[in-house]
């Protein structure tokens, strides 16, 4: 049954929706080594952000807020799961950040992402697959312009040791 | 959106590598699906949530939000909600006259299109009526309804009003057929009441009868609180987005000052709910948001929706007599169709008018005492330790324990208890020493940190005097504390109380002497 129920759907909330859902989908499941949670997280983050659509000023930031609130939602998820239950947190079960059903494509790559702390692979994610600016990035991570800028210079060279050993290696 | 670092051009395409490879392996990546109507939608309900105890008519829309749920979700044919939730209950405070049925029973469902429609009381034979006109109907109207009956012969169609008086239907015509998709023969009827109140229906053929239940009602009547859902939803929306300036927490307490409903009645009712859900359904899982605002998620709904009208409306049905606005006092809401803003003003002072004059009729606003700002200084103290906990180093609370911690040791407590240990300012500087080493408190599993707590939350609210609490009364200061002021730090939003929590810092002279943990217990 179809159940018109009044709300109004933003255009412009639908195409960022569709352009923008499933790379931040992505993008948060390589810096939490989750899919699913992540998923969960960015759909949260949608909602809230179609609620305050009108008054986020700048949709162009708005990618970057969505991923924010995203990963916030999903560490309070973490950490409530520990302060609640008082159980292992899931993150890293197998002390693989990355498991390997992400990025199953490339083997090497996810390695070398895996290689990295969780700050650097968020810049490098959110930089390189996102295209966020560096003032994206920070607003998104919540830190300073100048530690995305550090972050992203050493994860430059620990990704291109890594790939470089991976392809010796080959 | 373009890359602004300045790159040098080895470092460009290395970048350009490595995103190419990034996006070649993440379109290769299994994501569960979404949808921006699934986020509009998600986010609809946020909205409500976040209001839902915001107003008086929105604690009421609990039972309309229940069955607004059930509509939303597509409808298989097996889809049943019990009728008492189609319509809000009268508020017993404002209207002496008794509820004495619901608006239609035994039960509805949405027919297409969106015609409600409601199983018969079996006495002999079985059927269903299709309402042309949704219950409670006004009195002196014609209203239709469809009837589909097994059983053999003509029917003899009556009506039994709350005096006794028996009508007989205005024009009762067989139909040859139709597209409603229902056993049985088809009758068409005409009905007119005169009298408000209950009236049943009853349809006999020769192997027995089948009856419904509709309460009838005077429109002109100013206690008359007999709007459908969708009318009152209505109303309540115009008036939730006049709303702005109600105090939650006053309405809650009213209501459990009032022993109304307890908090302890309504998490019975839940468990109860979801025991019933899961013996229905495994895989049901069903939750709770706010006070009063219950949904599920489950492979078989139905199961879990009969479940929720069961055993949860009937609980939050008595938090609803206690506040719905009467139809007289949702009338006087402006309609603000051009949403001017004089208009908006003015339905903003009628609603916070209804509200208020509502909760008095239940007891003295005010169960807890307006939180006090506090000083300067506890302000910035609260602010500090929470700006420490989210930090990615401890220098932060290096800073807080030279600041404000006392020099030699500070208690620990958590919720009425201090533990056996007190901690120096320099345990303190060290995330591990605001561990409080207790199995469980409050339900909740241990060990436990307040500062693990504050570095959860993204805003906080700091307040001095009495001690919040999260939909309860205020808790007095604990044992040796009474002296001290205290500076309470809770999340600025909780979605539920389950996620309440209040990091106490108690200060003598200046300086913290004590930090207590509390949480909601149920």
């Amino acid at each position: 049954m179809q159940v018109d129920d009044g709300l109004a759907m933003a255009p412009d909330f639908e195409v960022f929706h569709r352009e923008h859902r499933d790379r931040l989908v992505a993008s948060l499941a390589l810096h939490l080594g989750d899919v699913h949670l992540a998923s969960d997280a960015v759909d949260h983050a949608m909602a809230k952000a179609w609620t305050r659509w009108e008054r986020l000023d700048d949709h162009d930031d708005a990618g970057a807020w969505v991923y924010g609130v995203a990963r916030n939602w999903a560490t309070s998820w973490l950490r409530r799961l520990r302060f609640r239950s008082n159980r292992a947190v899931p993150e890293r079960a197998s002390g693989d950040p990355l498991p390997s059903d992400l990025l199953d494509d490339d083997p090497a790559l996810r390695r070398a992402l895996a290689s990295l702390t969780d700050g650097q692979r968020a810049v490098v994610v959110l930089r390189l697959l996102q295209e966020m600016s560096t003032r994206e990035v920070a607003l998104a991570l919540d830190v300073e312009e100048g530690t995305v800028t550090s972050r992203l210079s050493r994860a430059r060279r620990q990704l291109r040791d890594a790939l470089t050993d991976t392809e010796a290696e080959q | 959106m373009t890359i602004d670092d300045p790159r040098n051009p080895h470092e460009r395409e290395f970048d350009d590598h490595v995103a190419a490879r990034l996006r070649r392996a993440v379109a290769g990546m299994d994501l569960p699906a979404a949808s921006a109507a699934r986020a509009r939608s998600s986010g609809h309900q946020l909205q409500l949530r976040a209001r839902l105890a915001a107003s008086a008519g929105a604690v009421a829309l609990v039972v309309a939000a229940i069955t607004v749920a059930t509509a939303i979700r597509p409808l298989g044919t097996g889809d049943v909600v019990q009728g008492p939730s189609t319509a809000p209950v009268p508020a017993t405070t404002a209207d002496p006259t008794p509820v004495v049925c619901p608006a239609v029973s035994p039960t509805v469902q949405q027919a297409e299109p969106r015609l409600p429609e409601a199983r018969l009381e079996p006495a002999g034979i079985q059927g269903w009526a299709l309402l042309f006109t949704e219950p409670p109907w006004p009195t002196g109207e014609q209203v239709k309804v469809v009837w589909r009956l097994d059983g053999t012969g003509d029917p003899d169609a009556s009506a039994i009003g709350p005096s006794d008086t028996v009508v007989d239907s205005d024009d009762l015509t067989p139909h040859g057929g139709s597209n409603w998709d229902r056993p049985g023969d088809e009758w068409g009827t005409i009905w007119t009441f005169d009298e408000p109140g209950c009236w049943e229906l009853r349809m006999a053929r020769a192997e027995g009868s089948a009856s419904l239940t509709v309460r009838v009602v005077d429109p002109d009547d100013p206690n008359e609180a007999g709007l459908t859902a969708a009318q009152f939803e209505a109303r309540i929306d115009r008036a939730r987005a006049a709303l702005s300036d109600v105090d939650e927490d006053n309405v809650v307490h009213a209501a459990m000052a009032d022993d109304v409903v307890t908090e302890s009645e309504l998490v019975t009712a839940l468990e109860r709910t979801r025991s019933c859900a899961r013996d229905a359904d495994p895989t049901a899982e069903v939750t709770t948001g706010h006070i009063g605002d219950v949904s599920s998620s489950a492979a078989d709904g139905n199961a879990v929706e009969r479940c929720i009208a069961e055993h949860y409306q009937p609980t939050i049905r008595a938090f609803v007599t206690l506040f719905a606005p009467s139809a007289g006092q949702q009338a006087a809401v402006p309609d603000c169709p051009q949403a001017s803003t004089d208009c908006l003003d003015e339905a903003e002072t009628v609603v916070d008018g209804i509200i208020r004059s509502n909760l008095r009729l239940v007891g003295e606003l005010g169960h807890t005492p307006e939180p006090a700002a506090p000083s300067d200084a506890g302000q910035a103290a609260a602010q500090q330790l929470h700006a420490a906990a989210r930090a990615d180093d401890d220098r932060g609370l290096a800073q807080f324990a030279q600041t404000w911690l006392a020099s030699d040791e500070v208690e620990l407590w958590l919720g009425p208890t201090t533990l056996d240990h007190t901690a120096t300012p320099a345990d303190l500087v060290d995330p591990d020493g605001w561990v409080l080493s207790s199995d469980d408190y409050a339900g909740y599993t241990g060990p436990f940190s307040g500062l693990d707590a504050l570095a959860d939350v993204d805003d906080i609210t700091v307040s001095t005097g009495p001690q919040p609490n999260c939909a309860a009364p205020a808790r007095p200061a604990p044992a040796g504390l009474e002296g001290l002021e205290r500076i309470a730090i809770e999340p600025a939003e909780s979605d539920s109380c389950l996620d309440w929590f209040v990091v106490n810092l108690w200060v003598d002279d200046g300086h913290v002497r004590a930090v207590q943990l509390d949480l909601y217990e149920p």
